[in-house]
């Protein structure tokens, strides 16, 4: 069993016992940063910062532990094979964005290429479920940078062909690939 | 588990093939038909099958596996038959490695799969595509020849969409090819 810090517990102890994080951080002898980086994926969640924490929030360190849900890695897997051009991946990518946002994982990428490929997957899961917070995460993650576009098939397929074919959410973030909505939607369930 | 690859369909296949009793037939079409077929490939979790008295029998079966094996067995290729010459299953593929005691699997050939993907011919299409056109077992004669013998039979869809995809995926196998999609409607006779 993985484990991983619940961020929503400690936020609820926080208000509670009446800190911000900035007070928090301070009393637990942390910096603002190793506060926030206690929530990366790739954080060791048994640490000094925890117990520190939870000395401060006056509660076990186990208290604020859960278990991992899978929704994080499988999400940066699909994105990792998605941005390798996998069509596949990327079909089934908007679900687990939205089941991301409901279960307020935090969603980014770590290059303009997943950003973009976020963004257009963040877009058709609004499309699908007309969920404000997809549209918000869509709008956060879109590239100021136009020029370059990302294709999916463009080694069978012709430029022009895919482009005709692509979805509007998903031209809108300059990812193009031959699909149709009902496709990503049967993986809504 | 989102996507599936050999490992996945292969305990799904072992689980149903452990409830039977007697020989059963599965004719598996798409995605998972490319999975059995392409060591690398991966497809999502709906199994395409070809309609039969079986299926029912392993949809029951599958409603008692465990989360972590089960797949989305359905019969939704049916409607895709169309783009299938009416011999396809004397062209079918017996796997003998996902095939279990009872449980016997089948998928269409190869070109009768990039048959049925060029009709469609989506992103995703495309992939599986270029990795079934990498068997060495692929014989792209006998898929063009069904392509043709399909396309003659104006089949659902726009006539000049089919040979663009056609054209698209025959470049691929032909590089430097000056096919179009309008000689292959004249090759057709369906200017």
């Amino acid at each position: 069993m993985e484990v991983v810090l619940n961020q929503k517990k400690i936020k609820e102890l926080i208000k509670i016992n009446g800190y911000n994080v900035r007070s928090l951080a301070l009393q637990a002898n942390l910096s603002r940063q190793g506060y926030y980086d206690m929530f990366k994926s790739d954080y060791q969640p048994v640490s000094k910062g925890l117990y520190a924490v939870a000395e401060v929030l006056g509660v076990s360190p186990i208290d604020l532990l859960t278990e991992s849900d899978n929704t994080l890695r499988e999400l940066n897997q699909l994105l990792h094979n998605a941005a390798q051009g996998d069509a596949r991946n990327f079909e089934v990518l908007p679900a687990i964005i939205y089941s991301a946002v409901k279960k307020s994982i935090p969603v980014n990428g770590t290059n303009t290429i997943n950003n973009r490929i976020l963004a257009a997957a963040a877009q058709i899961a609004y499309s699908i479920t007309n969920k404000k917070k997809l549209q918000l995460l869509a709008t956060k993650l879109e590239q100021q940078e136009r020029r370059n576009a990302f294709f999916f098939g463009s080694d069978l397929m012709e430029l022009t062909h895919i482009i005709q074919m692509t979805p509007v959410p998903m031209a809108k973030h300059n990812v193009f690939g031959v699909f149709e909505l009902k496709d990503f939607e049967r993986h809504f369930k | 588990m989102i996507l599936v690859d050999q490992t996945k369909l292969k305990s799904f296949i072992r689980y149903i093939d452990a409830k039977l009793d007697h020989p059963v037939s599965l004719y598996i079409a798409g995605g998972s038909a490319v999975v059995i077929l392409c060591p690398d490939a991966q497809s999502t979790k709906d199994i395409d099958t070809f309609s039969s008295n079986e299926l029912l029998l392993i949809k029951k079966i599958n409603k008692s596996i465990p989360p972590d094996i089960s797949l989305d067995i359905n019969n939704g290729i049916n409607t895709f038959e169309a783009y299938l010459p009416d011999d396809w299953k004397n062209h079918s593929i017996h796997s003998s490695i996902f095939s279990g005691k009872y449980l016997q699997i089948y998928t269409l050939c190869p070109e009768d799969l990039v048959l049925m993907k060029t009709f469609r011919f989506n992103s995703k299409d495309a992939q599986d595509i270029e990795k079934l056109l990498a068997l060495d077992s692929f014989n792209k004669n006998k898929y063009k020849k069904r392509f043709m013998e399909m396309f003659r039979a104006a089949p659902p869809g726009q006539p000049i969409v089919h040979a663009g995809s056609f054209a698209m995926i025959w470049k691929k196998i032909h590089p430097g090819s000056s096919i179009t999609a309008q000689k292959i409607l004249k090759l057709a006779d369906l200017e």
